[in-house]
Parts: structure tokens; C-alpha cells; sequence
């Protein structure tokens, strides 16, 4: 050890490293100092104020924190000294002289009561102070301030780790207390439900509703600990499930790459979906009596209105007849699927090799068609891979950072964390006609117009290319196409920009310099920069200026689309895609058809397939006739919904598998009742492209099946002779088809939790930064594209003045058919609403919270208007995760040329007053 | 001058930022002890003994002077 100090820690001679402090040493060592205030856990600084880890150092006056204390050369530390021992004692005694009776705590097993065991202090001689009442006001969390001891580890896990800036320490003295913004009630505050605080409280203080009873009483005996992965968006946090009675009783971050422990409100509050009523628990078939209709609008509660109770057996002969009777009159092509990227990454691959070869068609596709489809097509052009080069986690290592079009302190809660800590040391430049949180913790906070996204974008790069900031030994090195670049650029000055983008030209100027010139910087983006008709050339926008100045291939450094589903990088990954097989092989491609053929035994189809949107059309067109759809909601989720409705009402045969009756099963045919992510094994990739381990938690309902034996089940039922028993064989067999998951196997990931690819080898890591050394396109160069300016499709008028845009809420997941049904999730964001900028309601005369009435070409929407200062005049907002007010029903299905991915992020809509 | 301590202690408790448990707690403790007709002295001096230990700041680590004052120049006033 370079740099080693050596003292004595309790008469034996130790070492330490420059950094570690005493109780660090201890530990290390395998002594245990008592701590209270002190975390030994990531994000969390040592604070030294609850002085239980009280030492002596010979020739010192008092005693010293251990948790901060760094040992000097020679000193002499006693860790248990009769007069150390009495300092830590009696701290521990003048707490628990507060606490509340043990048989009555909120939580008998916290941290605070387990050390008072190993003290050996039982009950306390001095007298109890009058207790705090205790705050039930939040859905998800307890407060009981008679538990507290001060330790302010929740005000470290709000400000420092989740950096949401709510929990303070008010008042002096020992009227000290925790507050939540002024002092209000945790409820009415402006929390967002990490949750972080609850897990970081060494009493019991902060406590998950679901585990204390009625009077506050602690309910936290006898649960059993399950490791997984949360099944919600891309981030992938890992975390341990607490199951009792076969239902997760309450859910704690572990520490994964991806999130450190930390989760958001729906990894730790949003479970009890799995528990709903509404749970799909026998196969359902359509009744004869009830016709199809694209406006129908069912109670999911329910199904027997429309359908009946079936056995497995009939429903599995009734769903594959209709697809074989179709397959063999019309041909494959008469047939389609959607898998779903809210499932693992062996049912993804076996539902596109059961379309492939089962219904001998390329026709599956699933949702990352509507989110980062364009973004995919740019980057595969561009550098040769669809996956971010750099995990976000990068930001650490970066000393400027770049979001744009993206809301990660809703969508991706747990990465907005380390780009809030970024924040605090870096430059955070954030890119977005939406104000949203970020901007707080922005540098620079460009609200640029809604659909300029090329125009500001090239006149960064005009910049860049004309005051000569970019990288010459770079693109010289790594690039290609950069003298058509620069000629291309040369019109799109920042002057020329300013009055299209809306960012004066002085801002572009200093946000240009401040990218090219850093020495580590990197760019994050998200559905605001895909979902366009333009968001394929937004994206090689973003490429470019990676490209040129060379911020890529090095520590915190990298281009990355934060994906949104948990899995859509490994339902991607595993060729849910029309015009790939797995690992983005070219279904066209006759080699490479070939090798599948081979693979798996059966002729291919050699021409891609229909994408989600134009599977839609093929369906009014009548040449598509019958659909498999596992775990998705188009009817919730394809742009003109309406129009999607229809379609999938006039299909002769519609499969649904599925956890719920979504609105797509709605139309459905055979009802097939799927797993929920708690209820079974399986891998699943997430943003950073780490392949993680999910873990089956609790029992299915019912007669409810896995998804990977629903989809087996079928394939024998159409022809194939399958016959797969778990999902690791099916692994096995993805990844002999797979060179990106060379060296990972179901075993390694299942004792590793987790393995980032591409791997190198079986005991290596795997590379975290791609692109060091140039790109996997046939160049082996990065290919610069230039953009030219597309105006959205569909421009605001004198009928449809304003501008729709569209997203997801915090607590709300997709189309809702989880989060609707989660108790908390659901009583924090219960209804639909349009969300308008304070300006314009004042000048509609509408108040928050009066129903106002949005209309677009396509439909009418009416739900409650919000006040919501982040979104500029002119433009209105709306979550589209409510079925009572679909904000699809809205949206224009105009499509990106390339990605094929619709413009949920731009329509021509008006609002007006009810 | 068991109340001439007690109104010392008052001060320390008043003046105390509550930042860390011997100061916050104890100075709390040492006025409801003090309070009393009778003084748990052994607790006092215990508790005095690791204000003045374990406290952060020259605050805590002196309120219990006035505790340890009056047991040890003070006698005659706990006959």
C-alpha cells in the first residue's frame, strides 16, 4: 500500500490508506465501532454528529468520531477503552431514553435497537422528553418523530444522494427537528416518494405505510428477502423484495451498478399491481355475442361482459387454430406479432423466433418502435451500434453534460440523481422546449421551440465548426463525411437559428464553446429528441457534434439515449424487430438469413417486416388479418389510437397475453393470463447495457402462466416442435446466436446479478465505454450526416392554434396498466391532466383545475387543466397513461422516414374553457 | 447553588445548536435531572463525563461544568 499510515488500533499495528478513516480501518479489520448517523454506503458522507462511534486516541483531550476521524502515522486508537465504551453507552442511552417501548417500536430491528443490544443498554435512567405527534398525511410513508434520534441520514439521502432538496433540520437544540419543505406535512410537501429516506433511517422513524399497523406499530417480523431487478423503466435499479404471505410487502434498493441502492416511487411503492382484483387468472374467450367494435370501451373489472372462462387447453387450441387457419390460407404475411419490452430477454427472443419461424413472417415489432426507434436508425448509421456508448453512471467523469428532450427526473429518476450530483461539481446543460426539474440544477437552460431541434443543433455545430473547435486528429482518426459536414453547416449560424430555435445566438455561441472545449463531455437524450419526424436527423445531429470534437470512447464521454421500458435495450438486443434478427442482423442480409435458416431448422422470410404503426395500416388495408400480442398496449400507446382501435376491432383473429384486460384486449379474441415481472425468472438489459438477474418473488395467480410457456405452448400448437422447460436453456440458446453476449451466460449473470456487455472473456468485466478505438461500421469510421430543417408535420393554424405534446408522469408507467392499478402510485396521481402554461390559462380564463376541452384533427379529449410553469405558452401537455382520457385519441401518426417512429411530440391542438 | 447550576444548565440547553446527541440530549437530560429535589449524582457525573467526551464543540464539552462544580465544591448543599 502506497501511502500507508501505520498506527495502532487496539494494541495492533495496522495500516491505512491515505483516504480511510479510523472506523473505516476497524471495520476492515473486523471490529466493529457502533454507528448510528453513519452509513457505510455509497452517496453518503460520514457526518459524526450521533457520537456513537466514540474512540480514544492516547495523548488527546477528547475523544474522536471514528466515522470521520483519519488516523495519523504512530497514533494509538482504543476502540473499546472503558472510557470509549462509556461515551458510546451513554449515547445510546440518552437516545433510547426517547424511543418508544420496544414491543411498540416502529421498527424492533433497527439499526438504533441492534446496537442498543450489543451495548448491553436495555432501558435508560434518564427521563422521556414529550413525543412529536406522528404524520400519516403521505400514502406510502409513516413519520413518527418520537423514533428520532437527529441522525439527519435522511436529510443526506434527500439532498446529497437523491438530491431532491425536501427533508431539512429545523429549529436548535432539542427542538431540533426533521422537516419536509416549511415544516408541512410529509403529504402535502413537495416529495417525490424515493423513498431513499425510509431505507437510510436507523429507527424506524421513517417507515413504509404497508409495515407498520394502525398505531404505528412495527410489522417488520418474518419477512422473507428476494433479490431482483425493478420491472419499470431502463435504469434497471436492483432491488430485494420483502414478501410475506406470497405478496411483497415492502421493496429495498441493493446496490446495482445502475442505482447504488437508490430507487424511485415506483420501484419501492408501485408493486401491488401484481395484487389487483382486476388480475387476469383464467384464459378468457371472446363470446359469441359480443361483436367487436374499435369504440369499446370495457370495465376491466369486468371481462365476463364480453368474454368467457376457459380451460388452457381450449383457449391455447382456439388462439393457435386462428393464427394456422390464417397463416395457411393467406400466407405469413397475413400475420404479425408484438412482443413487448416490459418482458425478459428470453421471452422477447423466443415470441420473434416463434413470428419467424412459426408464422414464417418478419412482421414483429414492439414498443421501442415508438420511443427510440430513430434514434437506433441514426446511431447504427452513424457509429455501427444501436446502445449507448457510455453508461450514465459516466457522468462522474464528466465535467460537461448535455440532456435533451428528456425528463429523467420522472422517466428516469434514479439517473437524474447522479446528473443532479453532476450538477453540483460539473456543467449540466439542459436542452428542452419543457422547463422541467433538471433546469434547477441546470448551467445552462436552453427552452428551445418545440420542434426546432435541428435548427439549434446545427448552429452548435456551425460554431464549433467555424471558430475550429473541433477535434482535427479525430476526425482525421474516426470519422468520415466531415468536408460535407462543414460545407452543409456553413448557412446554419447562430444568428440565422436564433429566431427559428428561439435561443439567442450568444447563448448557442457559449453552450457550443463550453461542449467542444471540455475535456470529458457527454450527451443524454430521450423521446423529446426521437419522437419527431425529424428525430432520426435530431440524432445525427447529436452524433456530430460527439463526432467532431471527439467526446466519445473515453471516460465520461459518450452519446446515450436513456432507454425508456426496463428491457427495451435487451427486447431490442434479442430482434423484436422487423428488419433484424437478434443482435441487429439484417433480415435482408442473404448470409446472414442463411446462418439462421440453419440455426433454426426451418426457410426464412427473406423480406423485413411491418413496423408497429404500419402494421396498423396493413390491417385497414386488409392484407393483415391476425395478431399475437405479449404484454402490449397499442391501443393505449400508437399515436391516433383511435385509428389503432379500429384496426385491431376489425382483425379475424386477435391474441392477447397479457397481466391485465388492456384496452388492446379489449379486441381480443383469446385472453391468455401472463406472469407479472415478481412472478418469474428471467434476464433483462438496461440502459448502460448491463444484463441483469430477475427473480420469481411470489406464486402466479390463479391459473395465470408463464409468458415463455404461453408462447411454447403456441408454437407447438401452430407446428414447431418446441419443447423449452426454464428460461435458462432459452438463454443459452439466444446467446449462441448473440456475439454481444459472448462470455455471459445464465449462470454467470445469476451469481454476478449483473454483466455489462460487450464481455471480453468469462472472468472479465464487461466494457462499460465503447468506441475507444473506432466504430463497428464497415469503415470502422464514424459517419458524419448532416440535417437539414423539417418542420413538424403538423403545424399550429388558426383552428388548432396551440401545440400538444405528449409524455409520462413520475408515477405513472407507460399506458398505465401497471401504475393505475398500484394503491399508491394511483392515489398520488389519480386522474388525467392537460398541463398549461399559467399565461395562457389566465388569458382562457381557466383555473387549475376546471375541465377544459383539447382537440386535435384526430380527436377530443376533456380532463382537468393543471398550472404547470414549466410548459411555455402556447403548447400543452398531456400524459398519455390515462384510459379515461387517452391522450393518443390526440396525437398525429406521421412518421419519421427512418425510424418509422410517429410524432407523439409535436400536433396542432386548440384548448378551450368548459 | 444547585439552582444557580440548574439556571448554568438552562443556558447550555438553550444555547445548545442540537447538532449532536451528548449536547442536544444531554443538556435536556441534565435540566429535568437537575430539576428533581434529589440529584442522581452518579447518573450527573456519567452523563457530565461524556458531554464533556463525546460532545463536538467547547459547548457541550463545558455545559457539564456546573454539574461537576457544585458536587465538588458544593457538598453542603446535598446534606
Amino acid at each position: 500500500m502506497t501511502d500507508a499510515i501505520r498506527f495502532t488500533l487496539d494494541g495492533q499495528e495496522v495500516e491505512a490508506g491515505p483516504d480511510e478513516t479510523i472506523w473505516q480501518v476497524a471495520q476492515r479489520c473486523g471490529s466493529d465501532i457502533p454507528h448510528l448517523c453513519y452509513a457505510p454506503a455509497p452517496g453518503y458522507r460520514a457526518d459524526g454528529n450521533c457520537r456513537a462511534c466514540m474512540v480514544e486516541i492516547d495523548g488527546e483531550r477528547v475523544l474522536a468520531a471514528s466515522c470521520l476521524r483519519k488516523p495519523t502515522g504512530g497514533m494509538q486508537v482504543q476502540t473499546s477503552s472503558d472510557r470509549a465504551r462509556t461515551a458510546q453507552r451513554m449515547v445510546m442511552e440518552l437516545l433510547v431514553a426517547d424511543q418508544p417501548a420496544r414491543d411498540v417500536a416502529h421498527d424492533r430491528d433497527s439499526r438504533l435497537w441492534r446496537w442498543a443490544d450489543r451495548l448491553g443498554v436495555g432501558d435508560s435512567r434518564f427521563p422521556r422528553r414529550e413525543s412529536p405527534l406522528s404524520d400519516a398525511s403521505h400514502p406510502a410513508m409513516r413519520v413518527a418523530l418520537d423514533a428520532c434520534i437527529h441522525c439527519n441520514l435522511c436529510v443526506r439521502a434527500c439532498r446529497e444522494v437523491q438530491v431532491n432538496d425536501v427533508i431539512g433540520m429545523a429549529f436548535r437544540g432539542h427542538h431540533a427537528k426533521i422537516v419536509f419543505d416549511q415544516d408541512d406535512p410529509m403529504g402535502a410537501s413537495t416529495c417525490v416518494a424515493c423513498g431513499e429516506c425510509v431505507q437510510a433511517c436507523p429507527t424506524g422513524a421513517l417507515m413504509e405505510a404497508t409495515l407498520v399497523d394502525g398505531q404505528g406499530v412495527g410489522m417488520t417480523d418474518g419477512l422473507e428477502e428476494i433479490d431482483s431487478i425493478c420491472p419499470f423503466c431502463g435504469v434497471g435499479c436492483q432491488l430485494t423484495y420483502q414478501v410475506r404471505d406470497n405478496r411483497i410487502a415492502a421493496v429495498q434498493g441493493r446496490s446495482g451498478p445502475s442505482n447504488e441502492n437508490r430507487l424511485c416511487v415506483k420501484g419501492r411503492f408501485g408493486f401491488d399491481y401484481i395484487n389487483n382484483p382486476q388480475r387476469l387468472t383464467r384464459p378468457l374467450i371472446r363470446r359469441d355475442d359480443a361483436p367487436k367494435r374499435g369504440d369499446l370501451d370495457l370495465d376491466p373489472k369486468n371481462p365476463l361482459s364480453h368474454f368467457r372462462e376457459a380451460s388452457w387447453e381450449e383457449a391455447l387450441e382456439l388462439a393457435a387454430s386462428g393464427l394456422k387457419t390464417i397463416r395457411d390460407r393467406d400466407g405469413g404475411d397475413a400475420l404479425s406479432g408484438f412482443g413487448s419490452a416490459k418482458c425478459s430477454n428470453e421471452e422477447a427472443y423466443l415470441f420473434q423466433k416463434l413470428v419467424r419461424t412459426g408464422f414464417g413472417t418478419n412482421n414483429v415489432d414492439h414498443c421501442t418502435r415508438l420511443c427510440h426507434a430513430s434514434s437506433v436508425a441514426a446511431l447504427l448509421e452513424g457509429v455501427g451500434s444501436g446502445a449507448v456508448s457510455a453508461p450514465f453512471s459516466a457522468v462522474k467523469d464528466a465535467d460537461v453534460v448535455i440532456v435533451i428532450g428528456a425528463n429523467p427526473t420522472e422517466n428516469h429518476p434514479v439517473a437524474a440523481t447522479y446528473f443532479k450530483q453532476a450538477a453540483k461539481t460539473g456543467t449540466l446543460i439542459v436542452m428542452d422546449p419543457r422547463g422541467m426539474a433538471l433546469k434547477r440544477h441546470a448551467t445552462h437552460m436552453l427552452q428551445f421551440k418545440p420542434g426546432s431541434d435541428v435548427a439549434m443543433l446545427n448552429a452548435l455545430l456551425n460554431v464549433i465548426v467555424t471558430e475550429k473547435l473541433y477535434d482535427p486528429s479525430y476526425i482525421e482518426a474516426h470519422t468520415e463525411g466531415f468536408e460535407n459536414l462543414k460545407t452543409h453547416i456553413r448557412t446554419f449560424t447562430p444568428e440565422a437559428m436564433a429566431p427559428v430555435c428561439g435561443i439567442d445566438a450568444d447563448t448557442l455561441r457559449t453552450v457550443a464553446r463550453t461542449y467542444a472545449t471540455a475535456r470529458a463531455a457527454i450527451i443524454f437524450w430521450g423521446m423529446g429528441v426521437s419522437q419527431h419526424i425529424h428525430g432520426t436527423d435530431n440524432c445525427r445531429c447529436l452524433i456530430a457534434l460527439s463526432l467532431i470534437t471527439g467526446q466519445v470512447g473515453r471516460p465520461g464521454t459518450g452519446l446515450h439515449p436513456l432507454r425508456g421500458q426496463n428491457n427495451v435495450q435487451g427486447a431490442s438486443d434479442a430482434g423484436l424487430i422487423p428488419m433484424m434478427y437478434p443482435d441487429y442482423q439484417l433480415v435482408e442480409d442473404g448470409d446472414i438469413r442463411q446462418h439462421f435458416e440453419d440455426v433454426w431448422g426451418t426457410p426464412l422470410d427473406p423480406h423485413k417486416g411491418l413496423t408497429v404503426v404500419e402494421t396498423m395500416e396493413a390491417i385497414h388495408a386488409g392484407t393483415l388479418r391476425g395478431m399475437y400480442i405479449m404484454g402490449e398496449n397499442p391501443a393505449m400507446s400508437d399515436p391516433n389510437v383511435q385509428h389503432a382501435r379500429d384496426a385491431l376491432a376489425s382483425l379475424e383473429h386477435l391474441v392477447v397475453q397479457d397481466i391485465f384486460l388492456t384496452e388492446t384486449a379489449f379486441h381480443a379474441d383469446v385472453v391468455l393470463p401472463a406472469s407479472a415481472w415478481p412472478e418469474k425468472d428471467g434476464t433483462v438489459t438496461n440502459t448502460n447495457r448491463q444484463v441483469q438477474r430477475g427473480r420469481k418473488a411470489v406464486e402466479l395467480p390463479g391459473e395465470a402462466r408463464q409468458d415463455w410457456w404461453i408462447t411454447n405452448e403456441i408454437a407447438r400448437r401452430i407446428g414447431l416442435d418446441w419443447n423449452y422447460t426454464d428460461p435458462g436453456e432459452i438463454f443459452a440458446e439466444m446467446a449462441s446466436v448473440m456475439p454481444s453476449l459472448d462470455n455471459i451466460t445464465w449462470e454467470r449473470v445469476s451469481t454476478e446479478e449483473s454483466v455489462t456487455y460487450p464481455c471480453t472473456a468469462p472472468d472479465q468485466p464487461g466494457d462499460e465505454i465503447v468506441f475507444s478505438d473506432g466504430f463497428p461500421t464497415s469503415t470502422g469510421r464514424g459517419k458524419l450526416v448532416p440535417a437539414s430543417i423539417i418542420p413538424p408535420d403538423e403545424l399550429p393554424d388558426e383552428t388548432f392554434p396551440m401545440v400538444l405534446t405528449t409524455g409520462r408522469q413520475l408515477e405513472h408507467w407507460h399506458t398505465g396498466a401497471m401504475t393505475r392499478r398500484s394503491t399508491v402510485l394511483d392515489e398520488l396521481e389519480p386522474e388525467a391532466v392537460a398541463s398549461l402554461s399559467p399565461d395562457d390559462m389566465s388569458r382562457m380564463s381557466i383555473d387549475p383545475g376546471d375541465m377544459v376541452r383539447v382537440s386535435t384533427r384526430r380527436g377530443v379529449l376533456e380532463l382537468r387543466a393543471r398550472a404547470d410553469g414549466a410548459v411555455p405558452s402556447g403548447m400543452v401537455f398531456i400524459p398519455f397513461c390515462y384510459a379515461e382520457a387517452p391522450a393518443n385519441v390526440l396525437t398525429n401518426q406521421a412518421l419519421d422516414p427512418f425510424g418509422k417512429i410517429p410524432e407523439f411530440k409535436f400536433c396542432a391542438a386548440r384548448v378551450d374553457a368548459i | 447553588m444547585k439552582d444557580v447550576a440548574l439556571n448554568l444548565m438552562r443556558f447550555f440547553e438553550d444555547e445548545s445548536c442540537g447538532q449532536c446527541t451528548p449536547c442536544r440530549v444531554g443538556t435536556e437530560k441534565a435540566v429535568k435531572l437537575m430539576s428533581r429535589d434529589h440529584w442522581d449524582e452518579g447518573l450527573l457525573s456519567e452523563l457530565s463525563r461524556t458531554m464533556t467526551d463525546a460532545s463536538i464543540c467547547g459547548l457541550g464539552q463545558a455545559a457539564g461544568n456546573p454539574i461537576n462544580s457544585v458536587l465538588r465544591y458544593f457538598r453542603e448543599d446535598f446534606s
